[in-house]
């Protein structure tokens, strides 16, 4: 019996490592900014519980993390400045110029870039974030918010609330080659993998605009309809579409819900209840899930991305605002 | 700061400019040098700002489709104006459709109806209410859940309705408020330099009547983040308990 258990010990020990390993491979971290606490929620992955809260500068919206996970970058938004904080120790090590009011922000594929909106000056500011250094204000339409990379980092989308357009910027003369027209106060842009399209929100217009990258122009306008819902309600922020480029979910804002659309279609497949006015989307790294930033029930959701089920409620600071998962 | 707020902030300039709010002012203390001079270039500003709102205002207007947002001249919340909590908003599960009013012919849908539904209800006590009712439901568990979804909703909303048309009231009673301070600090403006005992006497009257408007506009003012918050508590409240019914349905449906 000793000698059996000599015999199997070695391979069970090794069967075990290999599945804690395993699993803590697949354990992450899901960072939210709460805009009203003026924090950031640290949610474990296994648990599903916040396992950490950091205070941070004022009104945190926009979130990001660094091209190596060890730092997120934080759009303090009434501090005029973005914070960076190591994601280790949950210290705020430095600040970063932002030009005012800054509510989202893109990092450039070199991961050095950092392009800003600045919803009160009208412009996007370009920060170096290893120097610290301002690079260039590049003047935008009114009120922009939604920015964009392209995977190949040859360009920048940002959006404006007010002039209602997605201006298409080159990275390297950093002028705008593109305006396009879209529905009401577009808030989020988001790139397809494969570049080829850019996905507009349009919160008042309550649409989504699919735009081709190659001509620049809306080939494909989205629109919801839920049963029981008041189409005012609908309004479009946040937008992901999936790594192999079949689904694409979008936040609904006030109406609570989460829509999933089928990108060959654009027909709508569901709609799914989550937390109130959600607002931003981030999937996990091999996204499996969903998560959902509620800004007035003061949660996150978890959607289940294969079986579309919403299977999570995870409460943490007042407004929840922007997502990032390491 | 919200374009609903510029009226607030275009109205009060003119109070803000005044050095003193104590109606005994000594006289000395009462620097009306190049008062005129001042009024025209506060008046300007006035005008400017007051366009400049207007612009603003009709930029945003639904009706130009340059914004959804409720920018009705009553409503002064930094908070959107939801007029009305929709069923599917908060709920996949049965439809409302025909369920209006049927939850009172319940008692005891009706009470639980009640107590979810009031603000002075804890969120955790109604959801612990809702767990206790779910518990000893039999046949019909669906559509007796449904019948106080569809109650808490009705009732939530009516209550919801009573507070926004209680902010819009106060939103017109602080115009009112603020035309009669701005009238006010008109008349005050147009008194000369040099007074006679007469003149003196009205403008202290006025000075004084001036200030109480300027108190009283000050004091409802600050409580203006109360009540705005108070529909969104209600709609909070709504979601947290839908989505606490909806945990102990038989059938999850989502459409």
């Amino acid at each position: 019996m000793n000698r059996v258990f000599k015999k199997i010990l070695p391979g069970t020990m090794l069967g075990l490592g290999i599945m804690f390993w395993g699993a803590s491979a697949q354990a992450y971290k899901v960072f939210v900014s709460n805009e009203k606490d003026n924090t950031i929620s640290v949610i474990d992955s296994d648990s599903f519980k916040v396992i950490k809260t950091v205070e941070v500068g004022q009104r945190p919206r926009g979130i990001i993390l660094s091209k190596d996970k060890r730092y997120l970058y934080i759009c303090a938004s009434d501090d005029d400045h973005v914070e960076v904080m190591d994601t280790e120790t949950y210290k705020i090590i430095d600040t970063l110029p932002s030009g005012p009011d800054p509510e989202l922000f893109i990092l450039h594929p070199d991961g050095v870039r950092l392009y800003i909106a600045n919803e009160d000056d009208n412009m996007v500011t370009v920060v170096n974030v290893n120097t610290g250094q301002v690079l260039v204000e590049i003047p935008v339409g009114v009120e922009p918010e939604g920015m964009a990379v392209s995977p190949d980092g040859k360009t920048i989308v940002n959006t404006s609330e007010t002039t209602n357009m997605a201006h298409f910027i080159d990275t390297e003369t950093l002028e705008i080659t593109d305006n396009v027209l879209v529905d009401s106060r577009p808030r989020f842009a988001e790139y397809t993998d494969d570049g080829k399209f850019i996905w507009v929100s349009s919160e008042v217009g309550g649409t989504v605009s699919v735009i081709s990258n190659k001509t620049r122009k809306v080939v494909r306008k989205i629109t919801f309809h839920v049963p029981g819902v008041r189409n005012e309600a609908l309004q479009p922020v946040g937008v992901r579409v999936t790594h192999d480029l079949k689904t694409a979910f979008i936040a609904l804002g006030p109406a609570n819900r989460v829509a999933v659309v089928d990108t060959q279609t654009f027909e709508v497949k569901k709609y799914l209840l989550v937390g109130q006015r959600v607002w931003q989307l981030a999937f996990d790294a091999e996204e499996k899930y969903l998560y959902t930033s509620n800004g007035v029930s003061n949660d996150i959701s978890v959607i289940d991305v294969e079986d579309l089920k919403v299977i999570k409620s995870i409460a943490v600071g007042r407004y929840p605002w922007g997502l990032a998962i390491k | 700061m919200g374009i609903r707020h510029l009226w607030f902030t275009n109205r009060r300039l003119p109070a803000l400019t005044l050095k003193s709010q104590s109606s005994k002012v000594p006289k000395s203390q009462r620097d009306r040098a190049g008062r005129a001079g001042s009024f025209g270039t506060l008046l300007l500003w006035n005008f400017a700002l007051f366009f400049l709102a207007l612009w603003i205002g009709l930029l945003a207007h639904p009706a130009l489709g340059l914004s959804g947002s409720p920018t009705d001249k009553n409503w002064p919340c930094v908070q959107r104006k939801v007029p009305e909590i929709s069923p599917g908003m908060i709920w996949v599960g049965p439809p409302f459709d025909e369920l209006a009013g049927k939850w009172l012919k319940d008692a005891e849908v009706a009470m639980l109806v009640e107590a979810i539904s009031s603000r002075r209800t804890p969120l955790e006590e109604g959801k612990r209410q809702v767990v206790e009712f779910a518990q000893q439901l039999g046949s019909g568990r669906d559509h007796r859940l449904t019948l106080v979804a569809s109650g808490m909703l009705e009732t939530i909303n009516l209550e919801r309705n009573r507070i926004i048309g209680k902010i819009e009231k106060f939103t017109v009673a602080q115009r009112k408020l603020g035309d009669r301070m701005e009238t006010l600090e008109l008349k005050l403006r147009a008194f000369p330099r040099k007074m006679n005992a007469e003149q003196q006497e009205e403008y202290d009257d006025l000075f004084s009547k001036r200030n109480w408007f300027k108190r009283a506009f000050e004091q409802r003012e600050q409580s203006l983040s109360y009540i705005c918050e108070q529909p969104v508590l209600l709609g909070q409240r709504a979601f947290a308990m839908g989505r606490e019914l909806m945990q102990h349905l038989e059938v999850k449906t989502n459409p």
